[in-house]
């Protein structure tokens, strides 16, 4: 779906049809959910985090000016989001009732074809690796990596989204992916 | 071409396509004669695939997802309705209301009346101790933990409710987080009932002054009742 039929759909919710969301939920609802678990590390909180995105975009849907794409401001919406989220559980950390510090056991539903020996080895195990390495980045470097290489973000969308210099995010995809990399490397992915 | 290596970052533009036409021209002559940056080259190129592959992380039962957030799109719909109305409502009441005294007053001042009273708000709310009751369509362990991450502290534990101690100003948190998130598959939604709130000044009416009088004593906490669905 292009952001022309984002905005379609926006109109029909605007008119009175609030189930047209739904089209949205449904498009985004893992990208969302992909980031703000790759922020807290734990499936629940993220799983929260993703309803409470949908429900403030609903809520703030008439003040979107359609001068940014839909996606942008719904992830500007999701970053923001987040941050406050974990500046509060980093203020007041609770002894883990949920294993929201160390990371929980949320595993990867690879498809089938995916474990075949021929595809490239990019087996479960190869992602569960780069899960972790990706996830123990530097918060900067991983937020970038996860909007550029696994939900494919524009680079000018990303500085919009983290509000940051269009030459910042350059620097920082490029850092990351260097670190990253060295990392695998040192786990014997490269 | 370029005589010394290329430099990381021109390798990760390259597979970007976030390069000038020149840049890249010379990157991919040197690429050719250079084992070493090529290999480079070749490896970035596999740790963003690899990456691409944890695009296979999702939520698990995405249709019961989306139809639980939906279902709390609609109830916080059908409730900010409600809130408009009464905002439209509240100023023609009030200023029925001001009518109505300034009527009185001018009656009670008549020479026949007999002396004013001054006008008090009295609160709806009781005093004594505070709390506050909520319905969670949520399980216990995930009750729990909306409670420990809203600084919460828990006192008792049942199979129907679970009460604990929170700070005030997380109360509406955990009341949205709890109550709000609709289980899968259900329609329900509970409100909550019943909140006290005995440090309230008299003569202050509950709303809409209310978020303004308890931000000022924000370090208090209330007793919270949560029921489990
Ligand atoms: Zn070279």
């Amino acid at each position: 779906m292009s952001d022309k039929s984002d905005l379609e759909v926006i109109d029909r919710v605007l008119a009175g049809d609030i189930e047209a969301f739904s089209t949205i939920i449904e498009k985004y609802r893992d990208r969302v959910f992909r980031y703000a678990y790759s922020r807290v590390y734990n499936y629940d909180e993220a799983l929260d985090i993703t309803q409470e995105v949908f429900l403030m975009a609903m809520e703030a849907l008439r003040s979107f000016r359609r001068e940014a794409k839909f996606s942008t401001w719904l992830f500007s919406i999701m970053v923001n989001y987040c941050k406050n989220f974990r500046k509060k559980r980093d203020r007041f950390p609770s002894v883990a009732l949920s294993r929201s510090d160390g990371g929980d056991e949320f595993e990867i539903p690879i498809p089938d074809e995916r474990q075949r020996p021929e595809d490239d080895v990019i087996t479960v195990d190869t992602l569960r690796i780069v899960k972790e390495e990706l996830y123990g980045l530097p918060e900067d470097y991983k937020e970038i990596l996860v909007l550029r290489d696994i939900e494919g973000l524009s680079y000018g969308d990303i500085a919009r989204v983290l509000g940051i210099h269009l030459s910042n995010v350059k620097v920082r995809i490029h850092r990351g992916r260097e670190l990253l990399k060295k990392r695998l490397a040192e786990r014997g992915l490269l | 071409m370029i005589r010394e290596h290329v430099r990381f970052g021109l390798l990760s533009d390259l597979h970007d396509g976030v390069m000038d036409a020149i840049s890249k021209e010379s990157v991919l002559d040197h690429l050719r004669e250079c084992v070493e940056c090529d290999r480079e080259y070749r490896e970035i190129g596999r740790m963003l695939r690899m990456l691409s592959g944890l695009r296979a992380l999702c939520i698990r039962s995405g249709d019961d997802f989306t139809r639980a957030t939906l279902s709390r799109i609609l109830i916080c719909e059908k409730k900010r309705k409600r809130q408009a109305y009464y905002k439209r409502m509240i100023p023609s009441a009030v200023a029925a209301m001001v009518i109505f005294l300034v009527g009185v007053d001018q009656f009670r001042n008549s020479p026949s009346g007999t002396k004013p009273e001054p006008v008090r708000m009295s609160s709806s709310l009781g005093s004594g101790d505070e709390s506050r009751e909520i319905a969670s369509s949520y399980d216990m362990r995930r009750t729990i933990s909306i409670l420990k991450r809203n600084r919460a502290r828990v006192t008792m534990v049942s199979g129907a409710c679970i009460e604990a101690e929170a700070p005030v100003r997380f109360v509406d948190d955990i009341q949205r987080e709890c109550e709000g998130s609709v289980s899968y598959g259900m329609q329900g939604f509970a409100t909550a009932v019943g909140y006290s709130d005995g440090g309230m000044q008299e003569g202050v009416a509950p709303f809409p002054g209310f978020i303004q009088q308890r931000s000022a004593d924000q370090f208090r906490t209330v007793r919270v009742r949560i029921k489990l669905r």
